[in-house]
């Protein structure tokens, strides 16, 4: 894996974190927002499990962040394990 | 959807022989009904988690159950049946016992009060056999005068009156391999709790999983309450208390994966919930539940998510306390300590380039943390005691298993901590305010 991977990684590892504390103060009766948390959780664990160290980034809304992490995975998709995250993602994104 | 499970308070409901005569009044066949009954009996008894200090039963008591279970009987012939109703008894009794042994010992006031409940059916159950078995034993033999004795000493438990609802009347006969909400529960409960005690186990991230679990769980037992009330207003604080400590700030870590075990459960718990209780992307309603659950059947499910959730609750708030305070400790940013400290931190406090272990000063940063589990872990104790205080009208176990929800509040029993937890609570300096 390269340097520049790695860091793209830490950047969707910093994503996560900011989707899920966008999630933080969202008042949703349906529990959308909590399953949507605890499937992030699986996304960062798998990164945590890689070794992944998340970077900083910048506050957004749980779509923006989301989106975000998608798009840098969508550049390394030859990575076997950028399957797994996308699918977790997505199933995220789509509620 | 049906549930079938066998809890303790079902077992209990079916060896009450208080309105039920012998068939026949053969001495031997009782007699030998209380061999059975006895070793059950005093397995049971000595299971219910009582502190040790008062949770003695009679030694009188004891000794004259083992007479009974050792006295001669005039028949000795291997055909000798028990009478089928002590039989029964005694098989449900051992049953219970059984169940009692993955029980946590009482830790609270209302726990130990529900112990003393569960204590006190075993007791009135003794005392209705005693009472059963007694016209057809012979009145000159020593066995008569042992259920004499065991009638007497027994006798206070011998009413419904006071009966006090007890947390471990839910307690149930769970498959392991079962892929229900209950099996994932109970699945779910062994291994957070293997990950919170287990030495090398423990990651932040692990604690962030359980405490969204313990939302999701909070979130599913409110949205399933018929009514608000007191349980559903402690559950409303729960969700919020559990959601906050599944994101911790970015400044604190105890770095890591996962436990696969953990994972595995976390993931098999929100597919069992989302089965059980979804319906597309909003909870259930109570009404769309009736229709495959009775009342007592979804009451009894959710008790028991209660009181997995309120153990699982205990050892959170007791391994986080640990990383606060114990040998075991969190790490936390080098960009949260003060410069002077950084200079003079002891090398065994670097982890890493930017991570220290937490020394006194570091504590501050998690000392929000863990009031916040202080408060989740209320919360949710306050939630289950709710639940004990709810049943379902007897005109409603009768229309099982249609119908529409319907349950009524009894007294609940008092909460309060017992002086000994109020003096383990860590916070008085740095605690909430209660």
């Amino acid at each position: 894996m390269s340097e520049s991977a790695v860091g793209g990684w830490s950047v969707v590892y910093g994503r996560v974190v900011a989707a899920r504390a966008s999630l933080q103060g969202v008042d949703d009766p349906s529990g959308e927002a909590d399953f949507a948390n605890a499937a992030l959780l699986d996304v960062a664990n798998i990164l945590e499990d890689l070794g992944v160290v998340p970077a900083p980034v910048s506050p957004a809304t749980f779509t923006a962040s989301v989106d975000a992490a998608l798009a840098i995975l969508a550049a390394a998709a030859d990575h076997p394990t950028v399957g797994v995250l996308v699918g977790l993602l997505r199933g995220v994104r789509a509620g | 959807v049906s549930v079938m499970v066998a809890t303790i308070g079902d077992l209990l409901d079916q060896t009450d022989l208080s309105n039920t005569r012998p068939t026949t009044l053969d001495h031997d066949e009782l007699l030998a009904g209380w061999r059975l009954l006895v070793p059950a009996a005093c397995r049971a008894l000595d299971a219910v988690p009582l502190p040790a200090v008062s949770g003695t039963w009679s030694p009188q008591l004891r000794a004259t159950l083992r007479r009974l279970e050792l006295g001669r009987l005039r028949r000795t012939s291997f055909a000798l049946e028990p009478d089928a109703a002590m039989a029964g008894v005694a098989l449900r009794v051992g049953a219970v016992a059984d169940l009692l042994v993955d029980v946590h010992p009482a830790m609270t006031e209302s726990d130990v009060a529900s112990a003393w409940a569960l204590q006190g059916r075993l007791l009135g159950t003794l005392h209705h056999a005693a009472r059963y078995t007694l016209p057809g034993v012979n009145q000159q033999t020593a066995g008569w005068l042992d259920l004499l004795e065991v009638a007497r000493l027994t006798q206070p438990w011998a009413g419904d009156t006071g009966r006090q609802p007890s947390r471990y009347d839910d307690v149930a006969a769970i498959r392991y391999d079962d892929r229900s909400i209950e099996g994932a529960v109970q699945a779910w409960r062994r291994a957070a709790g293997a990950h919170l005690n287990g030495r090398f186990r423990t990651t932040a991230l692990g604690f962030q999983t359980i405490a969204a679990d313990l939302a999701i769980l909070a979130s599913m037992n409110h949205a399933l309450l018929p009514e608000g009330g007191a349980a559903g207003e402690h559950l409303v604080a729960a969700h919020r208390h559990w959601r906050a400590l599944s994101n911790w700030p970015t400044s604190l870590t105890y770095p890591g994966a996962r436990d696969p075990g953990l994972s595995d459960a976390s993931m098999n718990l929100r597919d069992a919930v989302k089965a059980f209780a979804r319906r597309g992307r909003r909870w259930a309603t109570p009404d769309e539940l009736a229709a495959g659950y009775s009342p007592r059947a979804l009451l009894g499910i959710q008790r028991r998510v209660a009181e997995a959730s309120l153990d699982v609750a205990h050892e959170f708030r007791d391994a986080l306390d640990g990383l606060v305070r114990g040998d075991r400790r969190l790490w936390t940013a080098t960009a949260e300590i003060s410069a002077e400290w950084k200079q003079s931190a002891p090398q065994k406090y670097v982890r890493d380039y930017d991570w220290l272990i937490l020394d006194h000063v570091g504590q501050r940063a998690a000392r929000p943390l863990l009031r916040q589990a202080w408060r989740a872990l209320d919360a949710t104790q306050a939630a289950a005691d709710g639940f004990r205080g709810l049943t379902v009208p007897e005109q409603t176990r009768a229309e099982e298993p249609s119908g529409v929800p319907c349950w009524e509040h009894v007294p609940s029993v008092p909460r309060r901590r017992p002086p000994d937890a109020v003096a383990r609570r860590p916070d008085h300096a740095i605690g909430p305010r209660r």
